[in-house]
């Protein structure tokens, strides 16, 4: 099962999972909250050595493995609020890092691959701020754009989309997505360079070929395993 | 020349002010308090290299110039010190000499989980943990190890600071309160508490014997107060830890480990920002010496209290409990 953690709001993940759902595809896809993980549910983390099992049963009757995924697409921005506003004020910081701390341990204990991994700055992914995101471009040798939006590009594994010609844009570009860490990155681009990146990929950008290649990033160890 | 950055009041701060006097070393400290007088100038060039100044009332410090930077706890920079705050972290982060520690790496501790794995991976192992927010888990994990004959312990997921707490029948009870907010617990460790601090490539470690569950507060816990004696660490394990410090990119930090009357190793956390000033009151262990060697690049470290030699445990110290500190 692919699993998709994302709010009902976000559209770049409801298309996504439209698209990796239709009648063809190889394994199901479904979509939970964040909130969901832990409202209600029983969610349970188990660390033994470097083994890490986890199990969440939703409240809804659905449940799920860890060893049962063979993908996640994790759009999780930060503690979801509904969480939160249960807990009394006194201890709602407290509550917030906790549940912070356990999403980011969670996650990036997961056995399947995971688009992307949380870092400890970002529970979506890789996140620089704005004077590194400028050296990491200064050292892939893409220049700081200052104009309006011109063009996005999804980054995923080495492949570009849509696809770039092998010009010294695009290896740039793929230079500044593999020094911003993750295995996929957004690039936003003015017509004069670079204008910013984001692990929180909007899939639509790189439309079918991408969802191809993210069907195929999401499986990938899942088959070398069974090999 | 290195920056010390926090409060000089605070004791490691102020344990590094006086190794800096003592070693002659030419520094400069930055205290929160003067975030007002403070002008921070960066710049990157064509090749991404960073530059600027740091310009106080009484000098202006070019960055590149500087060998390391001790970025302790800044505390107070907000309001209109904020956006000051967050050019020092870029500096930190960015700096082209060393940094005791890089922000970006420091935040590891954020998730005990998080950080645990990234421990494993360097063979260093940690203690059997259930994160979860289902009473009924956390009661049949506690069977488990009571039937190995040991207990459950809790403390936070996160790195904000908990007082280590054996889950007792009495606070079983409250079990149905996890519903709100899923726990981190942990089969308990037997054993010697074992804390290292780790700068650059040098240790420092300690042998911690006490009989509470949490030997920072063993006053609080059994009204007496920890031992602390210097140690000498096993060569792998030592090893362990500096491959710790550098897969966590914490040049400067302080493992608690824990060692079983088996020889077993436990490891609990790396620590981003070390109070090692309580252990080096209590050992002598020259910590803060070593400390500004690093950052000063100085070749002529001060004497360190880890030798490859073989170690040997006080047959005493083998029974004392422990689940950790931070």
């Amino acid at each position: 099962m692919i699993l998709i953690i994302a709010e009902r709001t976000d559209a770049p993940a409801l298309w996504l999972q439209r698209r990796l759902s239709r009648p063809a595809a190889p394994v199901p896809v479904r979509r939970v909250n964040p909130a969901q993980l832990f409202a209600g549910s029983s969610f349970r983390f188990h660390i033994a050595g470097a083994e890490a099992d986890t199990s969440v049963a939703l409240s809804n009757g659905r449940a799920f493995d860890g060893a049962a995924l063979t993908g996640v697409i994790n759009r999780v921005g930060a503690v979801p609020l509904p969480l939160l506003t249960e807990i009394g004020e006194a201890d709602r910081e407290y509550a917030e890092s906790e549940l912070n701390a356990c999403l980011l341990g969670w996650l990036a204990a997961l056995p399947c691959p995971v688009l992307n991994m949380p870092t400890p700055g970002c529970l979506g992914g890789a996140w620089h701020t704005d004077l590194a995101t400028c050296q990491l471009a200064a050292r892939a040798n893409l220049p700081m754009g200052h104009g309006a939006p011109a063009a996005h590009f999804v980054w995923l594994e080495g492949k570009i989309f849509p696809r770039l010609p092998d010009t010294d844009l695009r290896r740039a570009v793929d230079a500044f997505a593999r020094g911003y860490g993750g295995r996929a990155v957004q690039v936003d681009m003015a017509a004069d360079g670079l204008l910013g990146a984001t692990p929180y990929v909007d899939y639509r950008i790189g439309g079918d070929a991408l969802v191809r290649h993210v069907r195929d990033a999401l499986m990938s160890d899942a088959r070398r395993d069974a090999a | 020349m290195i920056l010390l950055c926090g409060n000089p009041a605070e004791p490691p701060m102020a344990r590094a002010l006086d190794a800096a006097e003592r070693a002659g070393a030419d520094y400069l400290l930055f205290d929160q308090g003067q975030a007002a007088d403070l002008e921070l100038d960066l710049r990157l060039d064509a090749k991404g290299d960073l530059s600027g100044v740091f310009r106080t009332p009484d000098l202006d410090v070019a960055i590149e110039d500087l060998t390391g930077i001790y970025a302790r706890a800044l505390d107070g920079l907000e309001g209109k010190a904020a956006p000051l705050h967050a050019r020092l972290y870029e500096m930190f982060e960015l700096a082209p000499c060393r940094v005791a520690n890089r922000p970006g790496a420091m935040m590891t501790n954020q998730s005990k989980p998080y950080q645990a794995r990234l421990i494993q991976q360097q063979g260093l192992d940690t203690p059997e943990t259930l994160i979860t927010n289902d009473p009924g888990a956390v009661r049949a994990f506690a069977e488990r190890c009571a039937n190995d004959g040991d207990e459950l312990i809790y403390k936070s997921i996160s790195g904000v600071r908990s007082i280590v707490e054996v889950l007792t029948p009495t606070r079983m009870q409250d079990l149905d309160r996890l519903a709100a907010c899923p726990v981190q617990f942990q089969r308990r460790v037997r054993g010697t508490d074992v804390r290292v601090h780790v700068i650059g490539e040098k240790l420092f470690a300690a042998r911690i014997e006490s009989e509470a569950t949490d030997y920072r507060y063993a006053r609080q816990q059994v009204d007496a107060r920890a031992e602390l004696t210097p140690f000498t660490l096993p060569d792998d394990i030592a090893d362990r830890c500096l491959a710790v410090s550098r897969a966590l990119d914490l040049p400067f930090t302080g493992i608690d480990l824990c060692v079983t009357a088996n020889d077993e190793w436990f490891c609990f956390e790396a620590n981003p920002s070390p109070a090692y000033s309580f252990f080096e009151d209590e050992t002598g262990l020259p910590i803060a010496d070593a400390l500004i060697a690093w950052l000063r690049r100085d070749g002529a470290l001060p004497r360190c209290a880890y030798t490859k030699e073989p170690a040997a445990l006080p047959a005493a110290a083998t029974a004392v409990p422990s689940s950790g500190g931070e």
